[in-house]
């Protein structure tokens, strides 16, 4: 009870179990809720806002099916389901067709082919596949070879997830952070990337992923052979395609994507140890030392995190980075274990 | 836009009133799991009840990618008559997303398999406050919910999607992730605290404006 105390009307609209009463009616939260406003009066004119808005929260659009439409729409989708259903029953007699020809391999291989090769799509079912999870904290980096040949190399704080074996028509896998891609070339499976909703689809090359949560973009650069590059959610249009030195910037809050050039020394300077900005603002600099160095980095207000600077840091410890920041942007710094405090 | 909430036993009206509006429905107590067997089944009442149930919420989530309503339509049929044939061996844990999911992907499918990939429009999710029917009289109230309904205006269309799905379609994070083809529900999480966050910080504003211009 004390927990909602001090809950302005925007956390009532947040708060799951305030909505299990005002969206969903549930008897027990209502219960709640009421005796709740016994003990709070005072609050009463919040709750009552808060439940007008997540309850009035509707669709502006306000087209529906009329009711012969509907009607229709529906013996179209009956009439649709039992055509279906009697093609089904021949694929079911194909897949009889196919159990028999297994039964043939036991005495020739030759029959096995004739009837392999009339099967025009061959329904195989997978085994169930099993994923594997590798993932680096702040300050760690590391090297991983999949299955395939391909070696991934990962950021830190980078999450990816991979089968143990691909399957037999493509090699996917899911990563969130950064990564760059060395991907053995195989024309018959193309191998996808999926990170934060954007897809990046390929037969063999090399590529950086630079998709971490929260930062409202991803980024696919290409340092050699051809990368083609989709947004889930926007349909075919949003397809681009990538050269190397060419970068795709999507950005996922207005789902624009962008093509623009990189430079792979700048872009690419992680995977050796190289900690490199070029007109990078003090704020991404700060996030980059936290990410790099495990460390939280805390900012006095006096400091101006717009101001925007390059530098080269080849495995440098954190104090010498700092120092070197601090003589040009004039600020002083204390490191404490995991805490750097600036002033 | 009141009598569409109807179909939906989830809806506000049913909160507020205590009403049952559907008859008693065998369905009514099923799990989306049991149900979706049952159509695989063949059973064709189930069928019939996932459609009355969902079929103006499908037709609204598609008019925000195009305004071909007999697109619309022909997509939502194929959706249906696609239920338990293709992907028959995956088992749906909520039939809502799915639809919605396989929907949006009928109608890109289509609008490409006819040369017409440029009538897709990023989706519009335009959101209104229902301020008439709310039970807030008070004159300042209405004032706020004036601000909030404006600041909707300020958001993304993601932003927008994520809270109508969430506070209308009443998805979970998950389903919004699916529906989405976001790959974690706590990047929908992240939409949707900084959307209110936004509101929150705009009807601040509009407030302090307003006092200073005293």
């Amino acid at each position: 009870m004390v927990k909602y105390e001090h809950y302005d009307v925007w956390d009532f609209v947040k708060d799951e179990y305030f909505l299990s009463w005002v969206r969903y009616g549930d008897p027990e939260a209502e219960k709640f809720w009421k005796k709740w406003l016994t003990h709070y009066p005072h609050k009463e004119e919040d709750i009552l806002l808060a439940r007008s808005i997540a309850s009035g929260m509707q669709y502006a659009s306000d087209d529906a099916p009329s009711e012969k439409e509907s009607i229709e729409m529906f013996e179209t989708i009956v009439k649709g389901r039992q055509k279906v259903q009697t093609q089904k029953q021949i694929t079911i007699s194909q897949y009889i067709m196919r159990y028999a020809a297994v039964l043939i391999l036991g005495v020739g291989m030759i029959a096995f082919y004739m009837y392999s090769s009339q099967e025009s799509t061959p329904i195989v079912e997978e085994a169930p596949v099993k994923w594997i999870q590798k993932e680096n904290p702040r300050g760690m980096k590391s090297t991983i070879w999949l299955s395939d040949g391909t070696k991934v190399r990962l950021n830190a704080e980078t999450v990816i997830s991979y089968p143990e074996q691909f399957s037999n028509s493509l090699r996917e896998v899911i990563v969130e952070g950064e990564a760059f891609f060395e991907v053995k070339r195989n024309e018959t499976k193309p191998f996808i990337v999926k990170s934060n909703g954007v897809e990046t689809r390929v037969l063999g090359t090399s590529f950086n992923v630079k998709a971490y949560t929260g930062a409202g973009r991803v980024e696919v650069g290409v340092t050699e052979g051809k990368v083609r590059v989709t947004g889930s959610g926007l349909g075919e249009q949003s397809a681009m395609d990538l050269l190397p030195n060419q970068m795709s910037v999507i950005n996922l809050e207005t789902h624009r994507m962008e093509k623009v050039s990189f430079d792979p020394a700048e872009t690419l300077a992680w995977r050796d140890w190289t900690l490199r900005f070029k007109k990078k603002t003090l704020k991404d600099i700060f996030h980059e030392i936290e990410r790099w160095y495990a460390v939280d980095i805390e900012v006095g207000s006096t400091i101006d995190l717009n101001q925007s600077y390059s530098g080269v840091f080849e495995n440098e410890p954190l104090d010498a980075v700092l120092k070197v920041l601090a003589h040009n942007a004039e600020f002083s710094f204390t490191i404490n274990d995991n805490k750097v405090k600036i002033k | 836009m009141k009598s569409l909430k109807l179909t939906d036993q989830r809806s506000k009206s049913d909160a507020e009133t205590g009403l049952k509006i559907h008859p008693i429905n065998p369905f009514q107590s099923l799990t989306d799991a049991d149900i979706w067997k049952a159509i695989k089944s063949g059973d064709q009442k189930a069928l019939s009840y996932i459609y009355e149930r969902h079929l103006n919420d499908l037709f609204r989530f598609g008019c925000q990618f195009t305004q071909n309503r007999d697109l619309i339509k022909d997509c939502i049929q194929d959706v249906f008559i696609a239920i338990g044939y293709k992907d028959s061996n995956s088992s749906v844990s909520s039939i809502k997303s799915y639809l919605f999911k396989s929907l949006y992907r009928e109608i890109i499918r289509r609008l490409k398999r006819d040369g017409r990939s440029k009538e897709l429009q990023e989706g519009s999710f335009e959101v209104e406050l229902d301020i008439e029917s709310s039970m807030v009289l008070k004159d300042h109230h209405r004032e706020k919910l004036a601000k909030v309904q404006s600041g909707l205006k300020a958001l993304s269309p993601k932003q927008r999607q994520v809270i109508l799905h969430y506070y209308y379609d009443g998805l979970t994070y998950d389903e919004i992730a699916q529906v989405m083809g976001i790959q974690h529900k706590n990047t929908v999480a992240k939409l949707m605290s900084r959307a209110i966050e936004m509101l929150k910080q705009i009807t601040i504003s509009v407030i302090l404006v307003l006092f200073s211009t005293f």
